[in-house]
């Protein structure tokens, strides 16, 4: 075919305007599948926060309030809820596993999370990832503390470091709780997930530095109970805030959540933490749809750029057109020629904006994971983005019929006139 | 469309490659340019066309070519009326039945000078079937070499001087053997001796293949060198 070859080296002939109009489209494209991906990927990381965890246990409030505060370290919780009630489920012959959780205090703006051992455990977040100790171990004493990746890095602590908790959860002015200070015996790995940015201690660690407190007031100077008197084995944990449950089989989960909700020891909320973290993703959804709006125009703008290339080439072109209607091009074959201009021109771009999107994903994937948190799996295109890039190629396309239908009136006016 | 005695024509002559009757021509709806009563060219002619700038020379050879549409009268080329296609078999039997040589600026700048040699050829199927399969190549640098211009096949045509690119334009005219020649002052931007020089190697190539030329021109200085003249003034009426 010679028109194909034609359009090659007539383009190859503008070589500039042929790259810039490429790069021009490239990087819409690749801007189109960046938000496209970056926008899955920030929906997977959010929905796979946590996982493996069949239900999410606390005292009744709302259901994302509970997930804000059990699963993102955020907000506050209501109520606490016995340890008579964690203990009845804990036991149930159905449960694999749970994971208590008792909050309410911070460290310099980080939430303190009070758990037990099954949290190093059986703590799991995007699919199969579990808990990995970068350096020390799990908290198993009182007064051990594990920091969060983000919270080591940002504090600069390291093992051994003395760690003060402040009571509640407000950034600074609150109580300091500095007659029990911890000490970081274990880092944990990087996760991006909320994980990252708490601190670990254990559930007698959180009764301890409370234990001389009645009803919510710090005890006198001189009247707190010396650190070297608390003993592990004296503490009796008598609430928790929540707690996280995996069940034996999945179909009791359901089950469960029933039993849960309409438990007679107090009145508890269980919530399946898939369900209610995508019921939370589409309440902040809308923010994608602004998101594409954009890159749409982008890929617009991609576009005018190849029309005005093409386009303003015509004049210059007319006695090339000229001369292919004299060994006997018609019209439509002029128009033909431009349309298939405009499809390689489209088709490069696309293909060298993939490349672009793949090639930065797998350079920057660590990066984006390490400074935002955001997990973007390299996988092949979905159907989604075939239809994004399908889409472009039949804009691109149409796009280009406009300098085409421009050349094909030319063709027409201009005949075998060499204009020069 | 290979060229066949014409029995369907009746009345006309078969030896004649063009045929004009009562041929009336204007742009939209202007007063005629052309209006020509009858001109016959036999096969193998050479001949020249002259008429002063503005005469209507090129649209002519425009309507001729098939570019231009004419709505009354006929133009028969090689027994077939051009006024009674359609646009698309105006511009197929053009590809396929003439070669065309501009003034200037004969050739595709992107393209190799061969690639602009064969470009007739790989545009035309009926043309590129004339010549044997796989040697477009080969007859396209033999072609070459008659003309001179052998060792620039691979340039690109910047490199070539004009002379050279018209010599190029002829070889594209006359590869794959059309019947029809159509040169519009094809020597206006060469000196005498090259002119003179030019129209030989053309004049050498038709006779190969028995190509009839219409050559037009405002300079009749060389008018001698070919078969028949005609003047646009005298056919013309309008
Ligand atoms: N595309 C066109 N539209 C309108 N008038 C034209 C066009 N082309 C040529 N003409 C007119 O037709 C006449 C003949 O032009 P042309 O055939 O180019 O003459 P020549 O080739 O002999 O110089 C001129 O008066 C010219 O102005
Ligand atoms: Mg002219």
């Amino acid at each position: 075919m010679i028109l194909p070859r034609l359009a090659y080296h007539s383009l190859k002939n503008r070589k500039f305007t042929t790259i810039l109009t490429i790069t021009s489209i490239a990087i819409s494209v690749a801007l189109l599948l960046g938000v496209e991906k970056t926008r899955l990927g920030a929906r997977d990381s959010f929905n796979n926060t946590i996982s493996q965890t069949d239900l999410i246990i606390g005292a009744r409030s709302g259901p994302i309030q509970l997930l804000l505060y059990a699963v993102f370290h955020m907000g506050d919780a209501t109520n606490n809820i016995s340890y008579q009630s964690y203990l009845h489920y804990k036991n149930d012959p159905r449960v694999e596993w749970t994971i208590p959780y008792s909050l309410g205090d911070s460290h310099r703006g980080f939430r303190v999370v009070a758990t037990s051992e099954e949290f190093y455990q059986h703590y799991h977040y995007r699919q199969d990832h579990g808990l990995v100790l970068a350096q020390g171990k799990a908290a198993s004493d009182v007064f051990d503390v594990v920091l969060g990746a983000d919270v080591a890095k940002q504090l600069h602590y390291q093992l051994g470091q003395e760690v003060v908790l402040s009571h509640g959860v407000s950034d600074g002015g609150g109580l300091e709780h500095s007659d029990k200070p911890f000490h970081v015996v274990g880092i944990l790995d990087k996760t991006a997930t909320p994980i990252d940015r708490s601190l670990y201690i254990t559930l007698e660690g959180m009764e301890a530095i409370h234990i001389d407190w009645q009803s919510g007031a710090p005890p006198l100077p001189g009247h707190e109970t010396p650190v070297e008197k608390i003993k592990k084995e004296n503490i009796k944990v008598e609430q928790i805030t929540a707690f996280l449950l995996r069940t034996k089989s999945r179909i009791q989960a359901i089950y469960l959540e029933r039993e849960v909700d309409t438990y007679e020891g107090e009145p508890l909320l269980a919530i399946i933490p898939g369900v209610a973290l995508s019921q939370l993703w589409q309440g902040i959804s809308y923010a994608e749809d602004g998101l594409r709006l954009i890159t749409v125009f982008v890929v617009l703008s991609g576009f005018l750029g190849m029309l005005i290339a093409l386009y303003t080439s015509l004049n210059e072109r007319r006695r090339e057109m000229a001369i292919l209607r004299a060994v006997g091009a018609g019209p439509r074959k002029i128009l033909f020629l431009l349309v298939l201009e405009s499809t390689f021109l489209t088709l490069s771009g696309i293909i060298t904006g993939t490349g672009l999107v793949y090639l930065l994903l797998s350079v920057g994937q660590p990066i984006i994971e390490r400074q935002f948190g955001l997990y973007l799996p390299i996988k092949p295109l979905s159907m989604t983005e075939w239809i994004y890039l399908s889409a472009t190629f039949g804009g691109g396309t149409l796009i280009g019929l406009v300098p085409a239908w421009k050349a094909f009136k030319n063709a027409l006016a201009d005949g075998l006139t060499i204009r020069v | 469309m290979p060229m066949k005695p014409s029995h369907s024509n009746g009345g006309t002559d078969p030896k004649n490659v063009v045929e004009i009757r009562d041929l009336v021509f204007r742009y939209g709806q202007d007063i005629p340019v052309l209006d020509i009563q009858s001109l016959d060219i036999k096969k193998g002619e050479k001949v020249f066309i002259y008429g002063p700038s503005g005469s209507g020379k090129t649209t002519l050879l425009g309507l001729l070519a098939g570019v231009l549409a004419a709505k009354e009268g006929s133009i028969r080329l090689l027994g077939k009326d051009l006024v009674k296609m359609t646009a698309h078999e105006r511009d197929e039997f053009r590809g396929n039945h003439m070669g065309y040589i501009f003034q200037m600026f004969n050739l595709i700048p992107y393209l190799s000078v061969l690639d602009n040699i064969t470009l007739s050829c790989e545009l035309n199927r009926t043309r590129k079937g004339r010549i044997p399969n796989g040697e477009l190549k080969k007859s396209a640098t033999s072609i070459a070499q008659e003309l001179g211009i052998a060792e620039y096949l691979d340039k690109t045509i910047t490199q070539l001087s004009v002379g050279q690119q018209q010599r190029v334009a002829v070889a594209r005219a006359i590869l794959g053997s059309p019947e029809i020649i159509i040169a519009d002052e094809p020597t206006s931007a060469l000196d005498y001796d090259h002119r003179e020089k030019f129209l030989k190697l053309l004049f050498l190539e038709c006779r190969k293949t028995q190509a009839t030329v219409l050559f037009v021109s405002h300079d009749r200085q060389l008018e001698p060198l070919f078969d028949r003249c005609i003047s646009l003034k005298e056919i013309n009426r309008a």
